[in-house]
């Protein structure tokens, strides 16, 4: 299998996978000719509608059709829960999922089940987390998550061995981010970071729009689906008049209007002017000027601009890389990512951590801070341990909790996300130095973060587990929400056990773990045809040996990839 | 062979389950323990050879004729089972499906006048195919003219809703506190009257009482 690059985009979506010598952009959808001709052959539009006949359609489809929509899902990452798409309440995870599941397929004789997908460089916490719960629940099992500027520049060949400072200006439909990333053996290592939220093409369309409605004629009230299409022809006209001076723009009664350069210019110029602000903060903070940046990385739809590229370049004194169409070159930069991970092409480069991770302490006047266990921009997989103490004599029990972000803020600040806690029992009759115990992360490439804490006395295991992408969601609700996904996928249309005791007895030790996964993490919440299915793979897998032993143990870990959601 | 013209026969198929389970406390020997008193039943009972012929299947991950349809009185040699692997109920009913019809064809072929085929279906676990990948096998294997009667046993994690699906004639489940090993001991005696019975009645199929330390599941 390929690896395979998703970007997921609050606008656009694209797909990328590794051929064996370059990154290769797949065909997801079919746009109009005239759209296709702008180089929109290879994005999918982020859209999902849902027609009064429950029917769901994707991209262009739904961008074109009559039916209500949903755009810019990534936008609700870290704020919502349900959105409503014509009358259809619909989770956002649910929203998401559908939209990775049809990139999974979109390409014709292609199934995308593992790739690599990118984030927003600033993405923590829950946004991260739906990011891979989303893909998980579409079938697609997530082998790292890799920042957008980092992404950006793999694709644009930044070398990472050799020591130098990339400016990342990525500004795509919804948000404008820019990222100055250093690149230290192998590792590119963010530095500065500073974005514009709700800032992007989105936007830049809105304001044209209201620039060409001020000198229209006066006209009788437009339809929703009017209305629709004017806005399409406004996001062409933009497009156009990066390659030309005037276009005409028709309008939805069938007239047409001529739109000039100056105009588009005139109507985004406020925006064009806050596209500064983020380059000027980035160097400010790391007290360089432009020409501590060595390479200029512009990505995004909104980066073909030709006034932004001559303003950002102005900026910086130098020209951006070539040899990427801006549009791909997010998915293009993840492919190879997912190339290197999986082995497939020698060049260096790792996953590193985004965000510090530690656990929260308190002092003797209970007041809480942030303990750092693995520091931020460590090479993954990491591995720490640290001592601590129970705050008072007489504790019976001690709260453990993982909090990621940054250390040298406030726990309670909104950099910093606390993932799971635990309370773990201690004996109330030790004094507080015998009930010292110790906590250990490991954390792996593919993001999952192991904690074990264990008594210093007697070196008993106090506990064992992992903070899980998706752990503090109903697992139960997710393994309906990927049923509804599936059903929807496979009608095109809307779908409006107990615990198990966990014995363990293969010696195989990779089998051994795939047993405890599945009986932990998936039976209990499976329904009792599946659980009696996972049980009976995980019962052959135990009394396997030689030949049969692989056979089991690779077929449950195929099971289990299926439910890489609850992981 | 010599046979007399328009002479009928019943085809009898064991299909047992050989997945990694099986490896539990000689639960695959006494598979063979259970064929090996089934050959030696036929043998001093000669009008089983004139009304029956007995074929034995084993699936795991996949699946595979252990004895071709035959007279099992002549087999000198019931062969070892090596059990190990998944349990696909999927690929059983596939080669049970192929191996049924084509032995079908060949008793046709040779004169005789074939009965419907009776299958005695064994096993220990649950399938680890999906349940739509296998019931779409059953369904090909049970819905086409000339599809076998199944008598089921549930054993050891065998669930009974699942091997009443399988079921098409009679259906019985080991009780939880009969030793798996001893259950297929049962199960032996109960083919093995049943072969007898039907083959006494002209090659109707009979299928007697349930066996000891099972419940019989009420299909309908």
């Amino acid at each position: 299998m390929n690896p395979f690059g998703i970007d997921f985009g609050t606008t656009n979506s694209v797909l990328a996978q590794w051929n064996g010598t370059e990154a290769e952009v797949l065909t997801i959808d079919e746009p109009p000719t005239e759209w296709a001709a702008l180089g929109f052959d290879r994005v999918l539009p982020s859209v999902i509608g849902i027609g009064h006949g429950k029917q769901v359609s994707f991209g262009w489809a739904a961008k074109h059709g009559s039916a209500p929509t949903l755009g810019a899902v990534k936008r609700l990452f870290a704020t919502e829960n349900t959105v409503d798409i014509g009358g259809h309440q619909v989770s956002v995870e649910e929203a998401a999922a559908l939209l990775f599941a049809h990139i999974r397929t979109a390409s014709p004789g292609v199934s995308v089940d593992r790739s690599v997908v990118t984030i927003p460089a600033n993405s923590r916490g829950l946004a991260r987390f739906r990011t891979k719960v989303c893909a998980g629940l579409a079938g697609i099992e997530v082998r790292a998550l890799v920042n957008e500027p980092t992404a950006a520049a793999m694709a644009y060949s930044v070398d990472a061995t050799q020591d130098q400072n990339v400016l990342v200006f990525d500004w795509g439909g919804g948000t404008l981010d820019v990222t100055v990333l250093e690149t230290i053996e192998g590792v590119f290592i963010e530095r500065a970071s500073k974005g514009i939220a709700r800032s992007g093409g989105i936007d830049l369309d809105e304001a044209f729009a209201d620039a060409i409605l001020a000198c229209l004629p006066a006209r009788q009230s437009w339809s929703d689906v009017e209305q629709a299409q004017f806005r399409l022809e406004v996001e062409r006209a933009k497009i156009l008049l990066s390659t030309q001076d005037e276009t005409n723009l028709r309008l939805p009664d069938g007239r047409f209007f001529p739109v000039a350069r100056e105009l588009f210019l005139k109507a985004i110029n406020d925006k064009l002017e806050e596209v500064r602000q983020p380059i000027e903060q980035c160097l400010a903070d790391l007290s360089i000027g432009p020409n501590g940046i060595d390479q200029l990385v512009m990505v995004g739809g909104s980066s073909k601009i030709p006034a932004v590229r001559q303003l950002v370049s102005d900026m910086l004194r130098r020209e951006p890389a070539t040899g990427c169409d801006p549009m791909t070159a997010v998915a293009q930069g993840a492919a190879i990512a997912s190339a290197i991970l999986s082995g497939q092409l020698d060049k260096d480069f790792f996953v590193a951590t985004e965000h510090a991770l530690g656990t929260i302490v308190v002092d003797e006047v209970r007041r809480q801070s942030f303990s750092e266990l693995i520091p931020r921009n460590h090479q993954l997989p990491a591995k720490a341990t640290d001592s601590y103490l129970p705050a008072q004599a007489g504790q019976s029990e001690v709260r453990v909790e993982v909090i990621e972000g940054d250390p040298t803020k406030p726990v309670d600040h909104e950099d910093n996300v606390v993932l799971k806690e635990w309370v773990v029992p201690v004996d109330p009759s030790r004094s507080q130095q015998d009930a010292a115990f110790t906590i250990t992360y490991e954390y792996n490439v593919e993001g999952i973060l192991y904690i074990t804490v264990v008594d210093q006395l007697t070196g008993r295991q106090m506990l064992h587990d992992d903070v899980s992408f998706g752990v503090t969601k109903d697992r139960t609700q997710l393994v309906e929400v990927a049923r509804r996904v599936r059903t929807t996928m496979q009608t095109r249309t809307v779908d409006g056990s107990p615990a198990r005791s966990v014995t363990v007895s293969v010696a195989d030790p990779e089998a051994a773990a795939l047993v405890t996964r599945a009986r932990t993490k998936v039976v209990p919440f499976v329904d009792d045809t599946e659980a009696a299915r996972l049980e009976s793979i995980c019962a052959d897998l135990e009394n396997a040996s030689g030949a049969a032993l692989a056979e089991c143990r690779d077929a449950l870990d195929a099971t289990l990839r299926q439910y890489s959601y609850l992981f | 062979m010599p046979r007399p013209d328009h002479a009928t026969i019943l085809p009898i198929y064991v299909v047992c389950d050989l997945s990694s389970s099986m490896r539990v406390d000689g639960r695959a020997d006494a598979v063979r323990d259970a064929l090996v008193a089934l050959r030696d039943a036929v043998w001093v009972n000669p009008i089983v050879s004139d009304q029956a012929r007995i074929g034995v299947l084993g699936f795991a991950g996949d699946a595979s004729v252990l004895l071709p349809l035959c007279d099992i009185a002549t087999v000198g040699e019931v062969p070892d089972l090596e059990p190990g692997g998944l349990t696909s109920y999927g690929a059983a009913f596939r080669l049970l499906r192929e191996t049924v019809r084509a032995d079908s064809t060949q008793l046709a072929a040779d004169g005789y006048r074939v009965f419907r085929p009776l299958v005695f279906f064994v096993s220990d676990g649950e399938p680890t195919d999906r349940r739509p990948e296998w019931t779409a096998e059953h369904a090909r294997l049970v819905g086409g003219p000339g599809g076998p009667e199944i008598v089921a046993f549930a054993v050891g994690e065998a669930r009974a809703t699942t091997l009443s699906a399988v079921a098409t004639s009679r259906c019985f489940v080991a009780r939880t506190d009969v030793a798996v090993r001893d259950a297929i001991a049962e199960i032996g005696d109960v083919v093995i009257r049943s072969v007898v019975a039907s083959s006494v009645t002209g090659g109707q199929a009979v299928v007697g009482a349930a066996p000891g330390g099972f419940d019989e599941l009420d299909l309908l």
